[in-house]
């Protein structure tokens, strides 16, 4: 009992052995607080809890047998009487011994718990409000900066490894006709199932966007002109499914252009084929609308 | 035209040694590839051999991160077949520790003919309990406090929130914890990881595993014990068991020599 004469630190100081984790030397508030009685025959596993162990093995264990030590790392300590008590340890490792600082930090964990709390919360609603800037204000489509966001990750992606991407503009045939006929419900309407109709055509690695009023793009991934033309037929065929209050189908007309490799060295690929697509889109509007045409560089417009 | 350093750098491959023979060495969870620095030096003379670090680990490039994709461990899986096929490897050993070892088991069961051999430091195909026939060492509640425990002992809370109150990119400050620890706790990546590791259940593949599979377990070990591993042999067709009298769960952190000895017969 002699050694502990003049030790009365309130926090726990243990040696344990790096290899077997038997505990070989506690101090005398550390034997009370754990409720162990001499010899000591314990190990690491008998005064930390489970989860504490598995952090001891993937990440306390390694990065000092690395670095020689580990610095405020909290634990969960299994006190007297098998309570669960929160702890801030502080560990370093000299001749295979660890040694250990421990302090019981209750108060310091209800903050930390506090703090998670918080951020779970700041998470939960950075998400809701990320998705909600991304979204269009009538349609379940992604607006034009979403858009724009995730075309240029697919620009990154082809510029490191290549794929063609495609883009494609969309425009409703005679929608100021059907705003003035109808009224603007029923274009809200149709803007909507169009939308959804879109959606139902591409694939998860397409983007598709509401771009103007009347006016979408479509950016296929990985699609060349053949692949444009089994896309552009489909999507045409849905379309007429969409039927206005007169009993006549929707039509759109669409212009489309490929984004070559050497494209991608432009300053702003987006707008370069923007600008092809939309001549496309207005050659297939001055003859005689409802079908697609892509802008080729030495072919000209290709009618689809 | 696909330039070959895309997976490559997403992965931190390294490349080390030469020799017939490939080895691959994946990581387990919590740390990165620096893990096998203690059993390189054994190896690397015979063998060339392929060390990386999962994407959301290490020096990977975490803007390749995937939240849906790294939530199970096939996602991981994926990272070892992308690697194989990019640098065109046959007749792989692939060497896993700990949850690597699953990893390892999703990938040559998805693509059994890259791989030749599969040796498992210190697995574990189910940590959690199922009494009274499996005895994983965990229970639910155990592992949703390491969750816990992972978030308290992230460092880098600052660095952690200034981006999702900025809309920051937090690269620059998880590279810079990187420098000082080859472990990283970022909550983005580690605690996906340590839900796929913790919460998996891989006991009904084991029987599907093909390939010549090398057990070794630790004596003493907190997280897998020699109960599992013998479970393991039992149930993997063409499996061998070998117990090293250790301590611990990191085997080729410690007793490095054993454990490359042990490799290196069933290599050969």
């Amino acid at each position: 009992m002699n050694e502990w004469v003049g030790e009365d630190f309130p926090c726990l100081l243990i040696k344990s052995d790096i290899e077997t984790t038997n505990i070989i030397w506690l101090n005398p508030f550390a034997y009370d607080y754990l409720g162990l009685k001499k010899p000591v025959e314990a190990k690491i596993a008998n005064i930390v809890s489970k989860a504490s162990l598995i952090f001891y093995e993937s990440y306390i264990k390694p990065i000092i047998l690395a670095n020689g030590k580990y610095l405020e790392v909290q634990i969960t300590l299994i006190s007297e009487g098998g309570r669960r008590v929160p702890a801030v340890a502080n560990l370093t490792l000299s001749d295979n011994i660890v040694y250990w600082a421990i302090y019981v930090a209750k108060e310091r964990d209800k903050l930390y718990q506090e703090l998670l709390e918080a951020r779970d919360l700041l998470e939960k609603k950075t998400e809701e409000l990320t998705a909600v800037s991304r979204k269009d204000s009538l349609t379940p489509l992604l607006n034009r900066r979403a858009a724009k966001d995730d075309i240029n990750v697919l620009i990154t992606q082809s510029s490191r490894a290549f794929f063609p991407l495609s883009f494609l503009l969309l425009d409703i045939d005679f929608f100021k006709d059907i705003n003035d006929t109808f009224g603007h419900d029923e274009g809200d309407k149709v803007l909507v199932a169009l939308s959804n109709l879109l959606l139902k055509q591409v694939r998860e690695t397409d983007v598709v966007a509401r771009w103007g009023g009347e006016e979408f793009l479509i950016v296929l991934y990985n699609a060349n002109i053949e692949s444009i033309k089994s896309f552009s037929d489909r999507l045409h065929n849905a379309i007429e499914t969409i039927v206005l209050p007169n009993g006549n189908p929707l039509t759109v007309s669409i212009g489309g252009a490929v984004l070559e490799q050497d494209e991608l060295k432009e300053s702003d690929v987006i707008a370069a084929q923007l600008l092809k697509a939309d001549k496309a889109l207005y050659s297939a509007k001055d003859n005689q609308r409802a079908h697609t045409r892509i802008f080729d560089k030495e072919k000209g417009f290709i009618r689809l | 035209m696909q330039p070959s350093h895309n997976v490559e750098a997403r992965n931190n491959v390294t490349i080390h040694g030469s020799g017939d023979k490939v080895i691959m060495l994946a990581h387990g969870f919590g740390c990165d590839q620096k893990m096998w620095r203690h059993l390189l030096p054994y190896l690397d003379k015979q063998y060339k051999v392929i060390l990386f670090d999962y994407v959301g680990c290490g020096s990977s490039d975490y803007s390749a991160y995937n939240k849906q994709r790294y939530s199970t461990l096939k996602g991981y899986a994926q990272d070892v077949l992308d690697i194989c096929e990019e640098l065109s490897l046959e007749d792989v050993i692939f060497v896993g520790h700990s949850v690597s070892s699953m990893i390892g088991m999703h990938a040559a069961i998805q693509s059994p003919h890259i791989f030749s051999k599969l040796a498992m430091i210190c697995p574990s195909p189910c940590f959690l309990n199922f009494p009274p026939e499996y005895e994983g060492g965990f229970d639910k509640e155990d592992l949703e406090e390491l969750i816990n425990l992972m978030d308290k002992n992230y460092v880098g809370w600052a660095n952690y929130l200034a981006p999702l109150v900025m809309g920051q990119d937090n690269d620059a400050a998880l590279t810079q914890e990187l420098e000082t620890s080859f472990c990283s706790t970022d909550p983005k990546y580690a605690k996906p990881f340590a839900k796929a590791t913790f919460f998996a259940d891989d006991r009904a593949m084991l029987s599907k595993l093909s390939l010549p599979t090398l057990i070794v377990q630790s004596k003493h070990d907190n997280l897998a014990s020699t109960a599992v591993g013998e479970y393991m042999n039992q149930i993997i067709p063409n499996s061998q068991l070998k117990i090293v009298d250790a301590h611990g769960h990191c085997l080729h952190m410690t007793n490095p020599a054993i454990v490359s000895s042990i490799v290196r017969e069933f290599v050969s």
